[in-house]
């Protein structure tokens, strides 16, 4: 699947914000939703006031909070861009969070077939990649 | 601000952290390390240079060939996981910081495609380099690298076969990773073990653990508990101030003189609760693809494009143990501590007495 058509899906999971929106209506609330989606590990889209979005890895937003900074994807690869944080209307948490389900707890309550098939899974995805 | 630690595993940062990170002072090491490193210190402290780097934490990627549980540095997007730092990029780093001393960690450094690159340009700048891996790729790249006083393999196992094959979430693991070290080890390589202890870790077990370790001919073991937040939502897991000093000390009690150890004797000191230090999160900085990291290695509350900007503009005062910061309250992980512990012996005369008398209990 494209990785923009993965984005655009709107799949919220119940304990994770994966598939909310979080609304910019003043500073205060700017300043929530994009520290939100710096602590976010997954991809979001940032819906600006021209109307046009921007959908990326947040990987910075510093005090005093006046610019984001974001890993955008262009194909395999992903570059820097940055957006005064006073363009963005709206954060939309669109990527998959990488970090759901993930926990050590979350390995350990799985049933032994199930985590076997996960290790399998794993495995054969890093061998395919030729890292094994 | 995003903790690598939230969702990981209960009692430690991460498991990627583990693998990777344990920095890379000081002892039993070749003459000319402890040399580089103890006229470097005394430099700085002649200088009244009072945050200094000591070793570099170089991330060259994220990406990984195992997925442990609750592993920070995977949780990320295909596209950064794809990311890597060119070998300019890191011997860039490494003279912007100008620590005598570099670990690459990840992601599994082995598969950077660059990575006999980056390796060869920081040993022509004479940087002691602490390469950090699961091993799984070891074997297969040994031809890539030359042996050399200043490149050691830091592998990572968290115990015996069943314990470090449950805790990278991986059956197999240890067999490869032991015969990967006996194969650098045999080639002339310099070869540590890095080990990360939770709560619920059993002495005795890691007692043996040492000791199969020594028998396959390691330099010397790297030790750190795991990193404790008093926020997590599972207290039980944890393993806080007292129980780390607790569980070192027995797993340290009458040591055997078998035993290496490749850290400070005054860190070990520090684990098991004789002597007490201040972190010093300047000394392990962290570079990696989002810029250098703010403000150490276990927390990201940003990162900023220049290694000036990481020690003038960091507001160390807000981390650390006595800082009320809550997030370093229970955190005694080297990368934090082992520098002060360095720091100290440099720093007065009852402190190198303290690394002397250490080290002989250690043999360090």
């Amino acid at each position: 699947m494209p990785q923009a058509d993965k984005h655009a899906l709107p799949t919220h999971k119940p304990g994770s914000i994966e598939g909310t929106t979080l609304e910019c209506g003043d500073d205060a609330s700017r300043r929530h939703a994009l520290q939100t989606a710096f602590d976010y590990r997954g991809d979001v889209t940032l819906d600006l006031q021209d109307g046009s979005h921007l959908l990326g890895f947040v990987y910075l937003y510093n005090e005093p909070g006046d610019e984001v900074q974001l890993f955008v994807p262009q194909g395999k690869d992903s570059v820097p861009q940055t957006v005064p944080a006073s363009r963005v209307r709206q954060v939309r948490f669109t990527g998959e969070d990488p970090a759901f389900g993930k926990s050590w707890d979350d390995w350990t309550t799985k049933a032994e077939k199930e985590r076997q098939k996960e290790m399998d899974r794993l495995a054969r995805e890093a061998a395919d990649r030729g890292h094994l | 601000m995003i903790l690598h630690e939230k969702l990981g595993r209960p009692g430690s940062v991460d498991i990627s952290i583990r693998i990777c990170s344990l920095s890379a002072s000081h002892m039993p090491v070749p003459i000319s390390q402890a040399w580089t490193v103890a006229s470097y210190v005394l430099g700085q402290k002649l200088r009244g240079n009072k945050r200094y780097p000591l070793v570099l934490m170089l991330e060259p990627l994220f990406r990984c060939n195992l997925a442990c549980a609750g592993c920070g540095k995977i949780q990320y997007p295909d596209h950064v996981l794809s990311k890597r730092l060119t070998p300019e990029q890191c011997w860039s780093a490494a003279d912007e910081c100008g620590a005598p001393m570099v670990s690459i960690p990840g992601g599994e450094p082995l598969i950077h495609p660059e990575i006999d690159k980056i390796v060869e340009g920081l040993v022509a700048r004479k940087k002691y380099v602490y390469l950090c891996t699961n091993a799984l790729l070891l074997k297969r790249k040994l031809d890539l690298f030359k042996p050399t006083k200043f490149l050691t393999f830091s592998v990572h196992m968290d115990g015996l076969e069943p314990e470090h094959d449950a805790a990278v979430c991986r059956d197999g693991t240890y067999k490869i990773a032991v015969e990967a070290i006996r194969e650098a080890v045999q080639r002339g390589f310099r070869v540590t073990t890095n080990t990360t202890l939770f709560e619920g870790t059993d002495p005795s077990r890691v007692r043996l653990f040492f000791d199969e370790m020594m028998k396959l001919g390691v330099e010397g073991m790297m030790l750190s508990p795991g990193y404790s937040y008093q926020k997590a939502p599972d207290q039980e897991h944890f393993l806080g101030r007292e129980r780390t000093k607790k569980l070192f000390s027995q797993i340290l009690a009458n040591r055997k003189r078998s035993w290496k150890f490749n850290l400070s004797p005054n860190f070990l000191e520090f684990l098991q609760g004789n002597v007490d230090y201040e972190c010093t999160p300047w000394g392990n900085p962290t570079y990696n693809i989002f810029g250098w990291q703010k403000p150490c290695y276990l927390l990201q509350d940003g990162y900023v494009p220049t290694f000036k900007q990481l020690i003038e503009e960091t507001v160390w005062e807000n981390y650390g143990h006595r800082s009320g910061n809550e997030k370093c309250r229970d955190c005694m992980v080297h990368c934090g501590y082992e520098a002060s512990s360095v720091d100290d012996t440099f720093g007065s005369v009852p402190g190198f007495a303290r690394t002397v008398k250490a080290a002989m209990a250690y043999g360090t």
